[in-house]
């Protein structure tokens, strides 16, 4: 059985080796700075997606939030890097401290909720944070925004052009990707997944289930302040627009659409939503009504999100040809 | 092993225990008869940490536990099998076992986990035929079989049990109820809460009827079968069709 197990994981970090390859050759490919910067919102769109597929697949918390801390970390960055004359790298540390603060004090009363009524509060903890991005002018500029965040720089290198933050944010992504895959294959990824399927059963079993609730919800909210803090790097400029409730519905149906539950299903999902999206703007006003129709379409034939879908036809596929040649045997010996 | 006294919790304003005094010695079978709602289930999660006891006293052991964590018991020695299973539905067999050992990774080696888990397969041989299956897949039966079995993973001393004949076939419960048999003589304490009066009394040694939260009657289970009260109440149409 542990063998079993043993050879699954090997094939995981086979996978992982072979994505990360495949990012590191797309470069030499896509050489142009369009490419790249869809690219960085890819990967800045994977990893926030990964934590929410932690919290909302593993765990079935559900958060309609994530666009706040999302927001979170890129005002984070940009204030300490454009008002204090802190470096990128001090503006990442940031946002991830002010992120996992401010996430940690809403996931106290916020996850006593269940369902329905944590979306809800979820939702209204991004529109407040919405406003107060708008609001408080001094600090975040408002509806202007801030300009002039720069490039995280390693000893006089500057991750500043579109071709070498790509680098760096594909690192990120591929380390948030293995903490993710290890998290979801330990005790604490059983653990999440008990406390998904039933609370009082995990709580018989001694999971502390408040605990790894607001542990993973901070987890999520870090991860999302992580994305922000890289987008305000790319971008060299944060404003509220890019933070509204409309960033965090696409999050969730990054998440939902991919395969929940899965962190491979969290990858997928990002990518292909991100590309489509991409595509899609060349239809103007019509792109949000096929974005849309696609969506909908996708969940009637695959309720369990692409991952699932293609896992299960993989599966089929596996029991078809061990079938047959069992048949072929059967066949033979009856002739 | 288990000794409570004026025990109360409430949902609410609802209070579902109203002063409960019950016993358990070690070795023992000792069951909770009542009918819906009069405070089984309750008690189990209260006495298991998952609800919170407004007042009274739970001593396990000999230590007071009515203020500690559903963790803190468990690693104590205490395991519950929640109504309706609860399994884990999309995990698999393994991954259900080994939940149920959560709050010994830190104490007890991974061989003595497997071993554990080699014992629960030999008593369960069906769950290791199943065991790379999903719980939710899984019969009524190999369900429970699959709860009881985690619940062993985490080596209790006392065992709580909610209504594990619940939505089974008399041949499974009657198998069910052998297993359970063949636990105590394995050394384990069991309290057990049923519906089905008539299955749990003849396998305890003592019982203890609840009505609205309040225990009404105790007594040895051949007393309480032969009870003429319980009878009417819980035999009635039973003894009748006999």
């Amino acid at each position: 059985m542990t063998s079993g197990r043993r050879g699954r994981l090997n094939k995981q970090w086979l996978w992982v080796g072979l994505y990360a390859l495949t990012m590191a050759i797309i470069p030499n490919v896509l050489a142009n700075n369009y490419y790249m910067k869809m690219l960085i919102v890819l990967a800045i769109n994977t990893i926030i997606v990964i934590g929410l597929n932690l919290l909302m697949g593993y765990a079935g918390q559900v958060s309609l939030g994530h666009a706040a801390f999302y927001g979170i970390g890129a005002y984070s960055s940009a204030i300490m890097t454009t008002k204090y004359g802190m470096s990128a790298w001090l503006g990442i540390v940031a946002a991830i401290l002010v992120g996992g603060l401010v996430a940690y004090l809403i996931a106290i009363p916020a996850l006593r909720l269940k369902g329905h009524y944590l979306a809800m509060a979820t939702l209204g903890f991004a529109e407040i944070v919405h406003i107060l991005f708008i609001e408080l002018r001094e600090i975040t500029g408002g509806t202007d925004g801030l300009y002039g965040v720069p490039a995280p720089s390693i000893a006089g290198f500057a991750f500043d052009t579109p071709q070498r933050l790509y680098v760096l944010v594909w690192m990120v992504l591929v380390i948030c990707l293995v903490m993710a895959l290890n998290i979801a294959k330990s005790r604490v990824g059983r653990a999440l997944r008990a406390v998904h399927g039933s609370e009082i059963a995990a709580a018989s079993m001694g999971v502390d289930t408040a605990k790894y609730k607001i542990q993973v919800f901070v987890l999520s909210g870090i991860l999302a302040c992580v994305g922000g803090s890289l987008y305000a790097s790319m971008a060299g400029y944060v404003s509220s627009e890019s933070f509204t409730l409309t960033v965090s519905i696409t999050l969730v149906t990054m998440a939902v659409c991919g395969g929940m539950g899965n962190v491979w299903g969290a990858v997928i999902g990002a990518s292909t939503l991100t590309i489509m999206q991409e595509y899609l703007k060349s239809y103007n006003d019509y792109n949000l009504v096929i974005f849309g129709a696609i969506l909908i379409l996708a969940m009637v034939f695959m309720p369990q999100g692409i991952y699932g879908a293609f896992s299960d036809l993989a599966k089929k596929l596996k029991h078809r040809l061990q079938a047959i040649p069992e048949t072929a045997g059967e066949q033979h010996a009856a002739s | 092993m288990l000794d409570i006294r004026g025990l109360r919790a409430s949902y609410g304003h609802i209070e579902v225990l109203k002063g409960i005094d019950l016993r358990v010695d070690e070795g023992e079978i000792v069951t909770m008869i009542g009918s819906n709602g009069a405070g089984k289930s309750s008690l189990l999660k209260t006495i298991s940490g998952v609800v919170r006891a407004s007042s009274g006293e739970i001593t396990f052991k000999g230590k007071n536990i009515e203020r500690w964590s559903c963790a803190k018991i468990v690693a104590t020695g205490m395991s519950h099998v929640p109504e309706g299973r609860q399994l884990f539905g999309p995990l698999t067999v393994f991954e259900n076992l080994q939940l149920g050992a959560y709050t010994r990774y830190r104490r007890d080696s991974k061989k003595e986990i497997d071993e554990d888990t080699e014992f629960v397969f030999e008593m369960f041989p069906v769950l290791k035929e199943r065991w790379k299956q999903t719980a939710g897949t899984l019969s009524g039966g190999e369900q429970q079989m699959l709860a009881i079995g985690r619940a062993l993973m985490s080596k209790p001393q006392l065992l709580l049990l909610d209504e594990p004949s619940m939505g089974l076939a008399p041949i499974i419960i009657q198998n069910i109820f052998a297993i359970l048999k063949d636990l105590r003589k394995k050394g384990l304490t069991l309290l057990l809460v049923e519906q089905d009066a008539m299955v749990a009394l003849s396998i305890a040694d003592r019982g203890y009827v609840l009505q609205n939260g309040q225990v009404v009657m105790a007594d040895t289970s051949q007393n309480l079968l032969d009870n003429e009260e319980v009878k009417a109440i819980y035999f009635g149409h039973r003894k009748k069709a006999h």
